[in-house]
């Protein structure tokens, strides 16, 4: 076997190469906290069709995001029941509440969705009960999301207050969580949703949920769907629907920007690192390695061995960046009260890993000009 | 073997000598000891000597045996617990960090290495020394020394562009500008050519004769013998023997020493 | 003997190796950047939220008491704005009227909300020079001042341009420049009160009719001299309860505070801005560290001279203190244009303001400093007899 000596060239300053590999972590740590943010973000705008039970959805062309909908006629629902395939379609209508917190009497503004009662809309297990369904009945009942934030007031059950100054009462409670368009959410019968909603009608509705047989081929259904359907509606499968909403509040709070800006910077900080490093190991062995060429090994072998140390660097700064990182997106959700639900994937393991080697490598091939153009005569100086 | 009988020693480990003024360096019944508990090892046994001020003394000896050891303890460098040392009548043993700093700046020292800021010019190498004591114009005095040295020419060039023998005298430059009443040097001409040691040693030489001052001198460079006053030998950590410049000439084999050869 | 007087050292030591030091200061640079895009983004996310605000020509605010931020569509009553002009030391108080309307992208037919901001053109309700200079053209009916920095997704939006706004024919009479926010995403329209009856007083059934008698945003001017925060007070206590009369300082306030309380903005650019300086710190340590071990033997020649650690940890924080200052500069250059480039490209409203860039360069200061007092460690651990042999 080769003598081993990128690893021994940097195994033999051992604060330095902690140092090294202290830098090249934090870059690490601090791409995966940029992608973990934005993969979070994007979570939480689109965590809700999660929870829908449906595999196709049908809403207004005009509608950007769960949000701000534009209503279109229940008919394009009908129009689909029929179809092969579909199991069942349920409307689904939305809208902002004034809450009045029955404590401090202030107003927030509270999501409300407004379902059949009977329609499995959410894959929630506490919406399927009979107590549930007989609230959603209820005349001026309300289901009370536990995750609403705490200036929507308590939400114990058989409480009494005010939505848009019309009384209600909480009869219930679920767990949803509200994304970036609400801090509350409310799920409210169909009835209900008409008392508050005046003057709107339950012929115009925001979403169409639309439940296929098990094993039936999505793609296909939602080909026919497009075929069949007017202008007025659009289809989109669950994977659509959510790049949507995912790209438009990407877009309009910049965050899709911000955070590919903040990988790019972390990257050219975490090459600057590695150069550093790499170019005063180099500076420091010149002597040396001009003696290596003075007896005859070629430039490529030291081409080689300043590569070796670079991706010696990228792995061994690469794993505890990873640890830290999974430390801080623990810390992160818990700081955020799931507000930001960091997750890692397998993608961004890989991708952060190649990263991580490309930055080494980059920085590997800036400082090894100078051992390429190393003068065997220097070895005499 | 030891050169000196065995004196008491005080409980503390330190022995009471008296004062001399005309000694620079008076040390008696000297131990030294590296590293701690099991790796504890003991590199100099037992030394006595005195360095009246102005002799210029070699210290040779088989590599491993202590030289270097003892010109950094003369040097203040370490801090010692046992037996006594004295430098310009400082009693170096027991003495704190704090106070062997202050020690150190009445010493000049040359190593083996010039050890000169690559970032400073000759001029300024020399200049970090006056600082320290320093009072009046500093680059003048570091000229002054650099010019005696025959680096008259060369005061603002870098190390870098400087040759072996000319860095080497910078730094010698650089330990006499303060007039260090003792010089501690470690093969001041071991990375230098012929001409250039001798040409280093000779200038030592003049200038511990004009300023008066005592050298002690680590040299395995027999052809520099002859600036000695004396010589002493050191062979495993223990004092081998201590000979005048003549003495030792007759000791050792004529064939090897001719002190013509010294005259070069 | 005078600092002064002495060698530069640290100075000398940094600046001899050229290219190393362009490397350092690259790094320092580099990290000093990592802050400003950080601390720039978290900014540029509560400042565009407020910079309509800030704008208003007002001293005190009146709005509905439910109106905790500028999302929540409650007016109130426009008789409360002339009950506060019977109040001593009130000048005036104008209505703006808020609505959200469906803008048509002249090119591709699609349909994007804006936010459109409506009042007497009489009433100088913005400060915005470019706006109050165009007030003339809004007479006309059906015509509209739009922002420059909408989203590109409203198309063209240049003087001339015809299109529709919420179903109703519109046209463009002049630009402005404002900028988004989260509670209008897509853009801001202008226009009279007036044109503002023609587009919402009579909409389609199942939206909310709107007509001048009820307001958004009132906004009171005051007499000279007179201490907003008083008149705010008695305007408070002597209103109906319905309304909420807070400065326009408090009004800025309460928008930025729900935002900072609502959303994780605040959280994720302080964890990412302190990832950031401790990046800065291993680099400027790196720098240092290496300085350090590359000139060991002449510190501990120092020391054998006889120079105290003291003057050695000097040293290390000169090259610290002077690496700092350096590496700022170009950083913060680099992060002015990267400021420019992120406002062209995104319309975030990215200010690199005075107070912002000192305290990055009190960071980056306390960041070199840090380093340097880890990496003197090593200078203080050298042990002069080792120079020896
Ligand atoms: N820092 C140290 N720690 C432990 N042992 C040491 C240390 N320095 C020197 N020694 C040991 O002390 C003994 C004397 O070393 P010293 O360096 O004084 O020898 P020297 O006479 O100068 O040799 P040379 O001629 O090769 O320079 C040696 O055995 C050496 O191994
Ligand atoms: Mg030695």
């Amino acid at each position: 076997m080769r003598t081993p000596l990128a690893w021994l060239n940097l195994l033999h300053e051992r604060t330095r190469l902690l140092v090294a590999i202290a830098g090249v972590a934090f870059a690490v740590l601090l791409i995966f906290m940029n992608l973990g943010f934005l993969g979070a973000l994007s979570l939480t705008a689109t965590q809700i069709y999660d929870q829908m039970n449906a595999e196709i959805f049908l809403r207004s062309p005009q509608t950007l995001e769960i949000s701000t909908t534009e209503p279109f006629p229940i008919e394009r629902l009908y129009q689909v029941a029929g179809v092969e395939g579909v199991d069942q379609v349920m409307p689904v209508y939305v809208g902002y509440q004034q809450w009045r917190n029955p404590e401090t009497r202030l107003s927030r503004a509270m999501f409300v969705y407004g379902i059949n009662p009977r329609d499995p809309v959410f894959r929630l297990p506490e919406l399927q009960t009979s107590e549930a369904i007989a609230a959603l009945q209820r005349p001026n009942t309300v289901l009370i999301d536990q995750l609403s934030r705490p200036e929507f007031g308590p939400q114990t059950i058989g409480l009494e207050t005010e939505s848009d100054r019309r009384r209600v009462e909480i009869g219930g409670q679920f767990t949803l969580g509200g994304g970036f368009a609400s801090d509350g959410t409310l799920i409210v019968g169909d009835q209900n949703f008409l008392r508050l909603f005046t003057p709107r009608t339950l012929n115009r509705i925001d979403i169409g949920l639309i439940k296929l047989q098990p094993g039936t081929n999505i793609e296909a259904v939602a080909k026919t769907l497009r075929g069949m359907l007017p202008q007025d509606v659009e289809v989109l499968t669950q994977e659509e629907i959510i790049g949507r909403d995912r790209d438009f509040w990407i877009g309009t709070t910049s965050t899709g920007f911000i955070f590919s800006m903040g990988v790019v910077v972390s990257f050219i900080v975490g090459t600057v690192i590695v150069y550093q490093i790499l170019y005063t190991d180099i500076s420091e062995h010149m002597p040396e390695y001009a003696t290596l060429k003075a007896m005859g090994y070629r430039s490529r072998y030291l081409f080689q061995v300043v590569l070796q140390e670079a991706v010696i660097l990228a792995v061994m700064g690469y794993v505890p960046g990873l640890i830290l990182s999974l430390g801080l997106y623990e810390l992160t959700t818990n700081a955020t009260n799931g507000g930001l639900p960091m997750a890692m994937n397998l993608g961004r393991l890989v991708f952060v890993l190649l990263l991580t080697v490309t930055m080494c490598a980059v920085s590997g091939l800036i400082s090894v000009r100078k051992v390429i153009t190393a003068d065997p005569a220097e070895v005499f100086s | 073997m030891e050169a000196n009988g065995a004196k008491p020693v005080t409980q503390n480990g330190s022995v009471a000598i008296a004062d001399n003024p005309d000694l620079a360096v008076q040390i008696r019944h000297l131990n030294y000891y590296f590293g701690q508990g099991e790796l504890r090892k003991q590199a100099l046994f037992d030394i006595s000597l005195d360095f009246p001020r102005g002799q210029i003394a070699i210290i040779t000896g088989p590599s491993g045996s202590g030289k270097t050891t003892f010109l950094s303890l003369i040097g203040a460098l370490r801090t010692l617990h046992e037996g006594s040392l004295k430098v310009m009548g400082r009693e170096l043993v027991g003495m704190n960090n704090s106070q062997l700093v202050g020690v150190r700046r009445g010493i000049g020292f040359i190593f083996q290495a010039h050890n000169l800021f690559e970032s400073l010019t000759a001029c300024q190498n020399v200049e970090m020394a006056v600082e320290l004591t320093g009072s009046g114009s500093k680059r003048a005095q570091a000229i002054a020394v650099l010019e005696q040295l025959g680096l008259g020419q060369r005061v603002d060039y870098k190390p870098n562009s400087l040759s072996g023998g000319q860095k080497q005298r910078v730094a010698i430059a650089r330990a006499l500008v303060n007039q260090p009443q003792l010089i501690l040097a470690d093969e001041p001409t071991a990375a230098l050519d012929k001409q250039s040691g001798r040409d280093v040693v000779n200038l030592m030489q003049q200038l511990a004769r004009e300023q008066k001052c005592t050298i002690l001198m680590v040299t395995h460079d027999n052809r520099i013998l002859d600036v000695a006053d004396r010589i002493i030998n050191l062979v495993d950590g223990r004092l081998e023997s201590d000979t005048s410049m003549t003495e030792f000439v007759t000791t050792h084999d004529p064939k090897n020493l001719d002190p013509r050869m010294f005259m070069l | 003997m005078s600092l002064l007087k002495r060698t530069p050292l640290a100075w000398l030591n940094l600046t001899h190796d050229r290219r190393r030091l362009l490397t350092s200061l690259g790094g320092v640079a580099f990290a000093v950047l990592l802050m400003f895009m950080f601390n720039g983004f978290k900014n540029a996310l509560y400042d565009s939220q407020v910079q309509l605000l800030q704008l208003l020509n007002a001293d005190i605010i009146i709005t509905n008491t439910q109106k905790y931020n500028m999302f929540v569509p409650e007016p109130f009553a426009r008789r409360r704005l002339y009950q506060a002009r019977a109040f001593e030391g009130v000048e005036d108080a104008y209505p703006l009227y808020i609505n959200t309307a469906n803008w048509k992208n002249a090119e591709t037919k699609a349909t994007r909300p804006v936010r459109v901001l409506a009042f007497n053109p009489q009433d100088p309700v913005l400060r915005l020079p470019e706006v109050q200079t165009q007030l003339a053209k809004l007479q006309a009916p059906e015509t509209v001042l739009i922002d420059l920095k909408s989203r590109p997704e409203l198309g063209p939006i240049t003087a001339g341009v015809e299109t529709e706004l919420g179903d109703r024919h519109v046209r463009v009479v002049g630009n402005y420049s404002l900028g988004t926010d989260f509670a209008s995403g897509n853009g801001n329209l202008i226009m009279s009160d007036q044109n503002y009856l023609r587009y919402f007083a009579q909409v389609d059934p199942e939206d909310e009719e709107r007509d001048l008698s009820t307001v958004d945003v009132g906004l009171v001017k005051i007499a000279e001299n007179a201490d907003p925060e008083r008149i705010a007070a008695i305007l408070s206590e002597n209103l109906p309860k319905d309304v909420k009369v807070i400065t326009q300082e408090g009004f800025v306030q309460q928008e930025l505070t729900y935002w900072q309380e609502n959303t994780n903005i605040g959280f994720v650019f302080s964890l990412l801005t302190t990832m950031a300086f401790i990046v800065g710190i291993i680099l400027v340590y790196q720098i240092l560290y290496t300085d350090v071990s590359d000139h060991w033997a002449e510190y501990a020649t120092l020391k054998a001279m006889g120079y105290r650690n003291f003057f050695l940890l000097g040293v290390v924080l000169q090259e610290a203190t002077i690496l700092s200052i350096l590496g700022f500069i170009p950083g913060f250059c680099i992060s002015v244009l990267l400021y420019n480039a992120t406002a062209n490209a995104t319309g975030l409203l990215m200010q690199m303001t005075t107070d912002r860039a000192l305290s990055t360069l009190v960071a980056t200061f306390i960041m070199c400093l840090i380093s340097g007092a880890i990496a003197v460690r090593k200078v203080q651990a050298t042990d002069p007899a080792e120079v020896f042999g």
